[in-house]
């Protein structure tokens, strides 16, 4: 499936799809999909099997996620086993370069999958679809997630060692690394520093990784959470790195409103001006996947999702080519 | 320009009102008819039938005010506006049709069920004056990924050419005991003559009442169906309706699909016509690959129609009228046809944003 510019849209399949979810996605018209897994399949074998079968329905494998090597808190905190799982990591960036994957996004936050430090309630957006919702000032009085506090220091020093470790495995296998931001973006949470939750996290990790292998998975939605307090906002990011070719993948999703308290919405009934993004995109030649990302609902929430980023990006492409034509 | 969805009767539950919102509609199009007889039917989401129709069409009471506002109650409960009706009940009005014994008394129930709609302030009643009806379409994996969709191939299928038997009208049997034999032809000329006959005795009740009455073209558009002749087939057709009566609740369900599928005339001409003449009630926007006799239903973004274009058209000309998709290709997922309605709303509404003019409330509805 040819896509009419640079701009592949993907969505998230399962790690063993059926026929019938292989269908969805064609009849979606996806160019790429994305599968978040485990360590046991984090395998050459598993990894080439998928892509082949993707590859079959015309749908571009582009990522394979490993749920255990991802916001770990061995990994972020430097806890004991540190150095397994970064060994664990270059594995499976080995295994993904050989089956011919080039892309994977990482991230650095403790305590992500850990609920409260997530979501403080579960609010509800248009059509009555339940939504996660946080609320800064809740989360200010929740305990410390991990026994004690950490500082920015501590968590920066984890990150320079992971990345230092694997930026040569990624570049010699060659496989890109996205760093997804943290979300939400608030410089504590539960005791623990979040260092990607402004823009000069980023330039900072840009600096120590100094690899062309490294660069962003920028997620609207997160980005969109912090607001004013970002340094940039979302569409200056995206003119801002994708000008230095360092965006990698972009999570197209929107919220009501940036903190103190937010709740992700559908696409269209946020506060980020979607047509907005997808020009930005356009504008600085963006050639990587754009995903919808935690969509409210359920698979035809998706599939509303999906049908409006290929409308939007028809259209912007469009219009680029007539402005081309004018200059 | 508005935004809506339709849905058959047995949907209008508060789930499918909520899915509607969730897809970014805010005004309905609501069927009251139940086309939804044979099992069959409710697995595609549309009506499926056989050379019998869609079922029979048993229900003989008219659409009180009561009912209406029942349901239209149920409408505004979860925040949207119930604009149009799709299709009176053959059961109503068989004999308006066919030019039967029972016209005269029928007509005057339609004028009932008109100061009802009015009364319950549903701004809209779309119709179909056809007699055969949408019939002769099949439904295969036309559609991209073997998506299932309706579609023609050939004007030789004997779901065409098998003449209509008498006690059927609009694809269904509103007389299970009638004679079993052939409904005789009529003339292209006859079928407007019962036409203007009917708009003659039913607009000023519609002005009265403030509903706008809107034709929808013939869908599959071919000049005759089971051996009956077809009212609106041709782009230019819809401008003898307009002809037939300058009032301004005399309009058109605009549907673009079937429009597309006429084997004649450029859709964006058409478009272009019609909408800068303010006569559309509301659209049908679906697309479609190929023309009569040989056209699939897609996807909303892989057919023949430049779905962008028709919106800058329709910007162009300032339609401030509601657009629902119609239908659209069922998905395969655990809920095919939602999905496939969702999937279009979703690049609806993207396209209609994206091509709003600067000043446009859409603008700001991104």
């Amino acid at each position: 499936m040819t896509s009419p510019s640079g701009i592949r849209i993907a969505d998230r399949m399962s790690p063993r799809p059926t026929t019938q979810e292989l269908e969805f996605f064609q009849q979606m018209a996806v160019d790429a999909a994305s599968i978040w897994t485990s360590l046991e399949d984090s395998t050459y074998q598993y990894m080439v099997d998928t892509r082949t079968l993707l590859a079959s329905h015309g749908i571009d494998l582009f990522n394979i996620g490993i749920l255990d090597l991802h916001c770990d808190p061995t990994m972020v905190l430097g806890l004991d086993g540190f150095s397994q799982k970064v060994e664990q990591y270059k594995d499976y960036l080995r295994n993904l370069g050989r089956a011919g994957i080039g892309y994977t996004t990482y991230a650095h936050m403790a305590n992500i999958k850990m609920l409260p430090y997530y979501q403080t309630a579960v609010g509800v957006t248009r059509g009555g679809l339940a939504t996660r919702e946080f609320d800064r000032e809740l989360a200010r009085d929740l305990p410390l997630s991990h026994g004690r506090k950490y500082s920015a220091d501590e968590i920066w020093e984890t990150f320079t060692a992971f990345i230092c470790e694997v930026m040569p495995v990624a570049e010699e296998a060659g496989v890109r690394i996205g760093l997804h931001p943290d979300d939400p973006p608030l410089p504590t949470l539960g005791g623990v520093a979040r260092i990607f939750a402004h823009v000069d996290g980023y330039e900072r990790a840009l600096e120590i990784a100094n690899s062309p292998n490294f660069g962003l998975c920028l997620c609207v939605g997160s980005w969109a959470e912090g607001g004013a307090d970002m340094g940039r906002d979302v569409y200056d990011m995206i003119r801002h790195f994708g000008g230095q070719g360092k965006l990698f993948k972009i999570h197209f999703r929107n919220v009501d409103a940036p903190m103190p308290r937010f709740r992700e919405t559908l696409v269209d009934d946020g506060y980020i001006d979607m047509y907005q993004v997808l020009k930005a995109l356009q504008d600085v030649g963006f050639t990587g996947a754009l995903l919808p990302d935690h969509v409210p609902g359920d698979g035809r929430n998706t599939a509303y999702t999906i049908g409006y980023m290929r409308a939007m990006r028809a259209r912007v492409v469009a219009e680029a080519r007539v402005h081309a034509q004018r200059a | 320009m508005k935004l809506g969805f339709g849905l058959y009767r047995h949907d209008l539950t508060p789930q499918n009102l909520q899915f509607a919102r969730q897809c970014g509609a805010t005004h309905l199009v609501v069927h009251l008819v139940d086309y939804f007889k044979k099992p069959e039917s409710v697995k595609h989401g549309q009506p499926v039938g056989d050379l019998n129709g869609w079922g029979v069409a048993d229900n003989r009471t008219p659409w009180s005010y009561e009912m209406l506002a029942g349901i239209r109650k149920d409408i505004d409960a979860a925040g949207l506006t119930w604009e149009a009706i799709e299709n009176f009940d053959p059961a109503h009005w068989h004999d308006i049709l066919l030019d039967g014994p029972q016209k005269a008394q029928q007509m005057e129930t339609l004028k009932r069920t008109i100061q009802n709609i009015g009364k319950a302030g549903i701004a809209t009643m779309g119709y179909n004056f056809s007699i055969a009806g949408v019939a002769g379409r099949l439904s295969r994996p036309f559609a991209r990924g073997e998506a299932e969709a309706p579609g023609m191939d050939g004007a030789e299928d004997p779901m065409i050419t098998t003449p209509m038997r008498k006690g059927m009208v609009w694809n269904m049997i509103y007389d299970p005991d009638a004679a079993d034999e052939a409904e005789p032809t009529i003339s292209h000329d006859e079928l407007w003559e019962r036409l203007a006959w009917f708009l003659q005795q039913i607009l000023p009740i519609a002005a009265e009442s403030g509903v706008h009455m809107a034709l929808h073209p013939d869908d599959p558009p071919l000049p005759m169906v089971r051996n009956q002749p077809r009212l609106v087939y041709q782009h230019h057709m819809y401008q003898r309706l307009l002809d037939l009566d300058p009032s301004p609740y005399n309009g058109l369900e605009f549907c673009i699909g079937t429009l597309a599928e006429m084997s004649e005339g450029d859709i964006y001409d058409c478009i272009d016509t019609y909408t800068a003449k303010g006569v559309i009630k509301y659209i049908h926007l679906r697309n479609v690959r190929g023309r009569v006799p040989h056209y699939h239903e897609t996807f909303i973004d892989e057919g023949d129609l430049d779905v962008e274009r028709v919106f800058e058209i329709l910007h162009k000309n300032q339609y401030d009228g509601l657009l629902i998709p119609d239908h659209a290709p069922s998905m395969a997922c655990a809920a095919p046809w939602h999905a496939g309605m969702a999937f279009a709303m979703g690049y609806l509404k993207a396209m209609l944003t994206s091509t709003a003019p600067a000043g446009s409330v859409w603008k700001r509805a991104r």
